[in-house]
């Protein structure tokens, strides 16, 4: 045992070979999602195993490790954040979610997409619409749609509300399907739906 | 014509059933309330279309062997 921890180094090992590091390529795929740069995607990923490896005691072997590392790089992510935000062009990133949490109330429409149009587009251009999102909506995005999380896990990882989780989610789809419809159009899309016969 | 109330809630039920927010019974009752309506229906496959497009197409970041050894060499 170290430092009166109550896991030998040997099991320490075990637990992190084999139940943390086989989330790393999610996990850098969350990083760079986040931060959209290479070195910092992998500083973040290796400081959030460093972390996840010092704190391994408070880590409930056997449960949900996934969740657990991503709410370790996305703490480490805030920090990180809230650190470069002291820049007078930066802006707080709890103020950025709150304004959008505030706004979300008063726009709850659904904005649908035409299948056509989702049928032609590029990885490119999905990539390019959930880059161009603020990196709440992109979050839960990613964590819900890649990631395939509950939203209790998404809660838990967010440290929001379930009810939140909803809300962001929903807000954050509608976003990318009209940023996803506007580049369609751009490219000569239309969209037919409603109308009785083609023009 | 459908409320705007009953639209917001059809699609919020759309959304938990695509993401696994339903029990199993609440489910089978989402279908079976669906099944014979084209256009929600419709509504349900283009939801779940764009979602495995976005599955399917989104970049995903792959790790060299050479940067887990060296998190490993900084721990033990």
């Amino acid at each position: 045992m170290e430092n009166g921890n109550s896991i030998s180094r040997e099991k320490k090992i075990e637990i992190f070979e084999r139940e943390f590091l086989p989330h790393i390529e999610a996990l850098k795929t969350f990083a760079f999602y986040l931060t959209y740069d290479e070195d910092e995607a992998n500083d973040l990923v290796q400081d959030t195993y460093l972390k996840a490896f010092r704190f391994i005691e408070k880590y409930d072997k056997g449960t949900n490790a996934k969740a657990w590392l991503f709410k370790i790089l996305k703490n480490a992510y805030i920090n990180d954040y809230r650190k470069k935000s002291k820049q007078p062009d930066k802006v707080d990133f709890e103020e950025v979610i709150n304004y959008h949490e505030s706004e979300d109330l008063a726009q709850n429409r659904y904005f649908d997409l035409q299948e056509q149009i989702v049928e032609n587009m590029m990885g490119d251009e999905i990539t390019r619409a959930l880059n161009s999102l603020p990196s709440e909506f992109r979050t839960v995005i990613l964590l819900a749609d890649i990631e395939n999380f509950s939203y209790k896990e998404m809660a838990k990882i967010l440290d929001i509300p379930v009810g939140t989780v909803r809300s962001r989610l929903f807000r954050a789809r509608n976003m990318l399907k009209e940023l996803l419809k506007k580049y369609a159009f751009s490219l000569g899309y239309k969209d037919y739906r409603g109308r009785k016969e083609e023009e | 014509m459908i409320e705007k109330n009953d639209a917001l809630n059809f699609i919020n039920k759309v959304h938990e059933y695509l993401d696994n927010a339903l029990s199993e019974n609440e489910s089978s009752q989402f279908i079976k309330t669906i099944q014979n309506d084209p256009a929600l229906l419709a509504i349900l496959n283009r939801e779940r279309n764009m979602r495995t497009f976005m599955k399917n197409n989104l970049q995903r970041k792959t790790v060299e062997n050479k940067f887990i050894e060296s998190i490993k060499g900084q721990l033990y």
